[in-house]
C-alpha cells in the first residue's frame, strides 16, 4: 500500500532533482586547475585557468556534471595538452631537482611543499615528492604521494605512465611484488 | 716576693700575649687575605662563567605562514593590506625604509625586511606589486626587473614562554639604532664609556641633583651596576646585594668590553608587563609598544623606550601617557643639550604624539586558539621546558588573511543572530576550523566568539553531537556496498526498540515522510527516515568503520542514533573527516606545523605532507557528486546567493536533536571550513545548520579567492544519461534526462522508452557503450 502512495513522490522528487540538471549543456573537457592562480573576475573564461562555467550557469540549481564520456576505461581520442606550470612552480621544481641530484632530500622537500601549496594539483610536484620519499626509503609515503599524483595526472597519458612506472619501483622496493605487477600493467596501457 | 713574682709573671705573660697576638694578627691577616682572594676569585668566576655562559631562557617564537608572492597568486590589494597590518608595516606616501608600504589604486610599493628562513635567506628588497582584481598580476624590483617568486617575512603570532614568563626577543648591538644608544647613555649613564664599573662622577652628580630637588630624581647607578643587579643578584638580600654590586660591576668591566656589556644590558632590561608575560629587552619592547622592529622606530619612539627603563610601570605610555611624554621629552632635551640632535629634530620629536599601539593589539596574543593547537602538536615531540627556553622557531601554516576573514564572518553572524533572536541567543558561542583541502594545512582556527580569549577552546575541546554531518558516512558505506545514486530508499516512518527497551522513532525535519526516494535525493535534502533505515540495513558498525576511515579517531558506540548524528565530535575532528572527502578518499591529517628550527635557524624537525588512501576513489566520487547537489539544490543551496555559479562547492548542514547545535561543513577546490554554533549550557536554539552555521560559512567563503571543486573522474566511473521518470537509461534526446555517475557495472540495465526507438534498438549508442564497458570489466 505504501508503495502505491510513494511512487508519485519518487517521480516528483526525481523530476525536481533533474529538471535543472538537464539544462546544463555538456561542457568541453579542460584539464583540472593545476595551480593556485586564479583569473581575475573580469577575465573571459578563455583566458581563465578554471573550467568554463556551465552554459546555463545562471540557473541556481545547475548541477556540476563531469564531462560526458570522460571515463577512464574509455580513453579519449585526443589528449588535452597539459596546462603549463606557473613559472614560480617551475623555478621551485628545478631547484628541488638540483637538491635531489645532490642527495639533499630535506632541501628538495621544502621546495616541493612550497610548490605544492602554490599548485596543489600539478602532477609534477607529486612525482618529485614521491621520488624524494623513495630515496629516503619511506616507501609507504612514496606510494601514497604517487597515487595522489596519478589522480591529478588524469588525461595526461605520458604523466600517468611515468607515475605507474615509479610505482613499479616503489612497490618492488617495498617487497610488494603483486602490486608492482599491477602497476606495470597499468603503465603498459598508456 | 709575691709582688715581684707576680710582676715577673705579668711580664712574661705580656710577652707571651704579644707573641700570641702577633701570630693571631698575622694569621688573621693571612686568613683575611686568603678569604678575600677566595671570595674575589669566586666572584670573578661567578661573574665570568655566568656572563659568558649566559643564556636567557628564550621563549619559542611561533610564526604564521609567509605570504608567497608570484604572478597569478590569489591575492587582492585588500588581502595584502590585512597581511601587512599583521606585520606592522607603516602605510606611507613614499617608501624609504624597510617595513613601509605605499598603495595606489591597483598597485603597492613596499620595502620588505627580509627573513632567514630554514631553507634560505630571503633578502630585504623593494618591490612593486601590480594587482588585477583578485590576483597579483606583476612583481617588479625597484630597478624594474620582473621577479618570479618572493616570500614576505612571516608574522610573529605567538610565543611559548618559560616558567618565569619572561618574554624577550634578542637583538645584537648593531641592530640598535645609534640614536637609541645615544639616548640610553645620555639618560641613564653619561660616563658609560669612561668609567670602570662605578662612576663617582655620576654618584656626585646624582647626589647634587637629588639635594637640589629635595627628592630622589636621579640615580648614580651605572648601566654596568644595573646589569649586575638584574643579572646576578635578583634573589639576594638587599644589603648583601649592595655590597656585592660594586666589586662585581668592576670585575665585569675588567673582563669585558663596553660593547659586550651594553649588548647584554639591551636584552636584559625589564620594560613592562602584558598580562602575566614580562617584557624584557628593547627588541621585544619595540614590538610591545610600537608593533615594529627597533630598527624602524622614529627618534621620539626611541627616546620613549630609553626613558622607560627608569620605571616601566610609572611611565607606562598606555596608562600614564602624560607622564610618559614628559619623560620622553626629558630624554630628548638631554640629547639636544649635548648636541646629539639638531634643533629641528628636537622640535619635531618633542611635539610628536606617543604613537603607541593599543594594549591587546599585539599579534602575539591574537590567535590563542591556533597557538593552543600548535602547542598540543608540539608537545608530542618536545618537552615543555625546551619549548620555553631554547629559543625554538616554529613555522606554522596560519594564514592571517584567512583567519581575519573567518573571524569577521563568524563574529558578525553571531552578532546578527544574537540581535535577531534576542535573549535566547545572547550567549551564542561558535568555533571554526579552516584548512586547505589539498594539503591538510590548518589556515585558521577560532575557539570562542571573543577570538583573543585564552581559555576554553571549543574548536578542539567542545565535543558536540554532529547531527546530519554524519550522513555522508552512511551514504558512502552504501555506495561502497553497491548502492548507486539512484537506488531507491524507503523514507516511510518506522519505530525501533532499542536494547534498553526504549522505542526509537526518528522523524524528518519537516515531520513529513517522502516514501520511496532515490538515494541522492535523501542525502541532498537530508531525510532522516530513509537515512536511518539505510544505516540499519548496512549496520551501525559498518558506518562506524567508515567514520574511522574518514579520519575520526575516537571510540564510538554502535547505537542506532549514531546514524542521525548523536555522536559528538569536535570542530577539528569534523574538519579531518570532511578533509578525507574533499581529498577523494585520502586521509590527510590536519596539521599546523611546517618546520621547527633551533634559535640559529637550523631545522630540528619538519612535518612532511602525510596522506593515506583509506577509501576507494570511485564511491567517493559519487559521494562528492551528491554533496555538490546539497549546495546546488539541497539544504545548503542558499550558498549560491553569494557564491559565483562557476565555483563548485560541496558540503553538508547539520542540526542536532532539538536544535542544540548548528553545523556546516563544506569545501571548494581550495578551502575547507567547518563552523559550529551553539550554547555552552547546551540549550535548544531557534536556529538550524542552514540558518546558523551555514551563514557564517558562506560569508567567509565568499570573501576568499576561490577555486572550483573539480575532482578528477576516477577510472571505472562512468557517466550515464538517466531518465528521471523511470530511473532507466536514457540519452540526450530524452526530455529531462540527466547525467549521473555510476561505478561501471552498477548502472541500470534497462533502457527507458524515450531513448529506445524500436527500429534502432541494436544501434543504440548507449547500449553499445555499455557493452563495451562490460567487456572491459569482465
Amino acid at each position: 500500500m505504501l508503495k502505491n502512495v510513494t511512487k508519485p513522490f519518487f517521480i516528483m522528487t526525481l523530476m525536481v532533482m533533474f529538471l535543472s540538471a538537464c539544462s546544463t549543456a555538456p561542457v568541453s573537457y579542460k584539464p583540472p586547475v593545476e595551480s593556485r592562480e586564479i583569473p581575475s573576475r573580469s577575465q573571459t573564461p578563455e583566458t581563465a585557468q578554471t573550467r568554463p562555467e556551465p552554459a546555463q550557469a545562471a540557473t541556481p540549481q545547475a548541477l556540476p556534471v563531469p564531462p560526458p564520456g570522460s571515463t577512464s576505461t574509455d580513453l579519449p581520442a585526443t589528449q588535452p595538452a597539459p596546462t603549463p606550470s606557473n613559472p614560480a612552480v617551475l623555478a621551485l621544481l628545478s631547484d628541488a631537482e638540483k637538491y635531489q641530484q645532490q642527495g639533499n632530500m630535506a632541501a628538495a622537500q621544502s621546495r616541493l611543499q612550497r610548490a605544492q601549496r602554490i599548485a596543489p594539483r600539478d602532477p609534477k610536484v607529486y612525482y618529485q615528492l614521491a621520488q624524494t620519499h623513495y630515496e629516503l626509503e619511506d616507501y609507504r609515503l612514496a606510494e601514497q604521494v604517487a597515487l595522489k599524483g596519478v589522480s591529478y595526472a588524469q588525461g595526461n597519458y605520458a604523466e600517468q605512465k611515468r607515475f605507474w612506472l615509479l610505482l613499479v619501483d616503489i612497490r618492488l622496493k617495498a617487497g610488494d611484488g603483486a602490486g608492482a605487477t599491477a602497476a606495470r600493467e597499468q603503465a603498459s596501457r598508456y | 716576693m709575691t709582688k715581684h713574682k707576680s710582676s715577673k709573671t705579668k711580664k712574661s705573660k705580656s710577652v707571651f700575649r704579644r707573641l700570641i697576638s702577633a701570630k693571631v694578627i698575622i694569621t688573621l691577616l693571612l686568613l683575611i687575605t686568603v678569604a678575600a682572594a677566595v671570595s674575589i676569585a669566586t666572584l670573578d668566576f661567578r661573574v665570568r662563567s655566568e656572563f659568558e655562559g649566559k643564556r636567557w631562557a628564550l621563549p619559542a617564537k611561533v610564526y604564521a605562514r609567509p605570504l608567497e608572492l608570484y604572478i597569478g597568486a590569489p591575492l587582492s590589494i585588500n588581502d595584502l593590506k590585512i597581511e601587512l597590518r599583521a606585520l606592522g608595516y607603516q602605510f606611507v606616501d613614499k617608501v624609504n625604509l624597510p617595513g613601509q608600504v605605499a598603495f595606489s589604486a591597483s598597485s603597492a610599493t613596499l620595502s620588505t625586511r627580509g627573513f632567514l628562513f630554514p631553507d634560505e635567506h630571503e633578502q630585504a628588497r623593494q618591490l612593486v606589486l601590480e594587482f588585477s582584481g583578485e590576483s597579483l598580476s606583476q612583481i617588479r624590483s625597484a630597478d624594474q626587473q620582473a621577479l618570479t617568486l618572493i616570500r614576505l617575512e612571516p608574522a610573529l603570532i605567538g610565543g611559548i614562554y618559560p616558567l618565569n614568563n619572561e618574554d624577550r626577543d634578542l637583538i645584537q648591538l648593531q641592530d640598535a639604532p645609534q640614536a637609541f644608544i645615544d639616548a640610553l647613555i645620555a639618560i641613564e649613564d653619561r660616563d658609560f664609556y669612561d668609567h670602570f664599573g662605578i662612576s663617582p662622577k655620576g654618584i656626585a652628580r646624582a647626589t647634587l641633583a637629588n639635594i637640589r630637588a629635595g627628592a630622589f630624581v636621579q640615580g648614580g647607578s651605572t648601566l654596568t651596576q644595573q646589569l649586575i643587579k638584574n643579572f646576578y643578584l635578583t634573589a639576594d638580600r638587599k644589603l648583601m646585594r649592595k655590597m656585592l654590586e660594586v666589586p662585581m660591576a668592576m670585575i665585569l668591566e675588567w673582563h669585558y668590553s663596553k660593547e659586550e656589556i651594553l649588548e647584554a644590558y639591551l636584552n636584559e632590561v625589564y620594560l613592562g608587563q602584558s598580562g602575566n608575560r614580562a617584557i624584557h629587552g628593547f627588541g621585544l619592547g619595540a614590538a610591545h609598544y610600537f608593533a615594529q622592529p627597533i630598527q624602524e622606530l622614529k627618534l621620539h619612539q626611541l627616546a620613549l623606550l630609553a626613558g622607560l627603563v627608569r620605571g616601566p610601570s610609572y611611565y607606562d605610555p598606555r596608562r600614564n601617557p602624560e607622564r610618559a611624554k614628559q619623560r620622553r621629552n626629558l630624554v630628548l632635551s638631554v640629547l639636544h643639550q649635548q648636541g646629539s640632535i639638531s634643533d629641528e629634530e628636537y622640535m619635531l620629536a618633542s611635539t610628536a604624539e606617543l604613537e603607541v599601539v593599543a594594549a591587546g593589539s599585539s599579534m602575539k596574543e591574537a590567535y590563542p586558539a591556533y597557538i593552543d593547537l600548535v602547542k598540543r602538536q608540539l608537545r608530542r615531540e618536545y618537552k615543555d621546558e625546551d619549548l620555553g627556553s631554547e629559543g625554538l622557531q616554529i613555522f606554522t601554516s596560519l594564514d592571517p588573511i584567512s583567519q581575519h576573514k573567518a573571524e569577521t564572518s563568524l563574529i558578525s553572524t553571531i552578532d546578527d543572530l544574537s540581535k535577531t533572536h534576542g535573549e535566547r541567543l545572547s550567549k551564542l558561542q561558535g568555533s571554526m576550523v579552516v584548512t586547505d583541502p589539498q594539503t591538510g594545512e590548518v589556515l585558521a582556527l577560532i575557539g570562542d566568539r571573543n577570538t583573543r580569549f585564552q581559555g576554553f577552546n571549543r574548536a578542539l575541546d567542545a565535543s558536540r553531537p554532529i547531527g546530519s554531518l554524519v550522513k555522508p558516512a552512511v551514504y558512502l558505506t552504501a555506495l561502497e556496498q553497491g548502492y548507486t545514486l539512484i537506488s531507491e530508499l524507503d523514507d516511510s516512518p518506522f519505530s525501533l526498540t532499542l536494547p534498553n527497551q526504549q522505542p526509537w522513532t526518528p522523524k524528518n525535519f519537516d515531520g513529513k515522510s517522502y516514501g520511496r526516494v532515490p538515494l541522492h535525493a535523501a542525502l541532498t535534502h537530508s531525510y532522516n527516515l530513509s537515512t536511518a533505515q539505510l544505516g540499519m540495513e548496512l549496520g551501525v558498525d559498518k558506518v562506524i568503520h567508515t567514520l574511522k576511515r574518514l579520519g575520526v579517531e575516537r571510540q564510538m558506540d554502535a547505537y542506532p542514533s549514531l546514524l542521525l548524528g548523536a555522536q559528538s565530535l569536535s570542530t577539528l575532528e569534523v574538519a579531518a573527516m570532511y578533509q578525507t572527502i574533499a581529498a577523494s578518499g585520502f586521509q590527510i591529517p590536519p596539521r599546523t606545523i611546517r618546520t621547527v628550527t633551533d634559535s640559529a635557524g637550523e631545522a630540528l624537525s619538519s612535518y612532511p605532507f602525510q596522506l593515506q588512501q583509506s577509501i576507494d576513489e570511485k564511491p567517493m566520487y559519487l559521494l562528492q557528486y551528491n554533496l555538490q547537489q546539497v549546495t546546488r539544490s539541497g539544504t545548503a543551496r542558499s550558498i549560491y546567493q553569494q557564491l559565483p555559479m562557476n565555483i563548485n562547492s560541496a558540503g553538508k548542514t547539520g542540526t542536532s536533536d532539538q536544535q542544540r547545535d548548528s553545523w556546516f561543513a563544506g569545501f571548494t577546490g581550495n578551502r575547507l571550513a567547518v563552523v559550529w554554533l551553539g550554547l555552552d549550557d547546551n540549550s535548544p536554539m531557534p536556529i538550524t545548520g542552514s540558518s546558523g552555521a551555514l551563514r557564517a560559512w558562506t560569508k567567509y567563503i565568499a570573501q576568499e579567492p576561490l577555486q572550483s571543486f573539480e575532482p578528477a573522474t576516477p577510472e571505472g566511473v562512468v557517466m550515464f544519461w538517466i531518465d528521471p521518470l523511470s530511473g532507466k537509461l536514457a540519452d540526450g534526446l530524452c526530455e529531462n534526462a540527466t547525467q549521473i555517475p555510476f561505478i561501471a557495472g552498477t548502472q541500470p540495465t534497462e533502457t527507458a522508452a524515450c531513448a529506445m526507438p524500436e527500429e534502432t534498438f541494436t544501434e543504440n549508442p548507449i547500449k553499445r557503450s555499455i557493452d563495451w564497458v562490460k567487456d572491459i570489466f569482465r
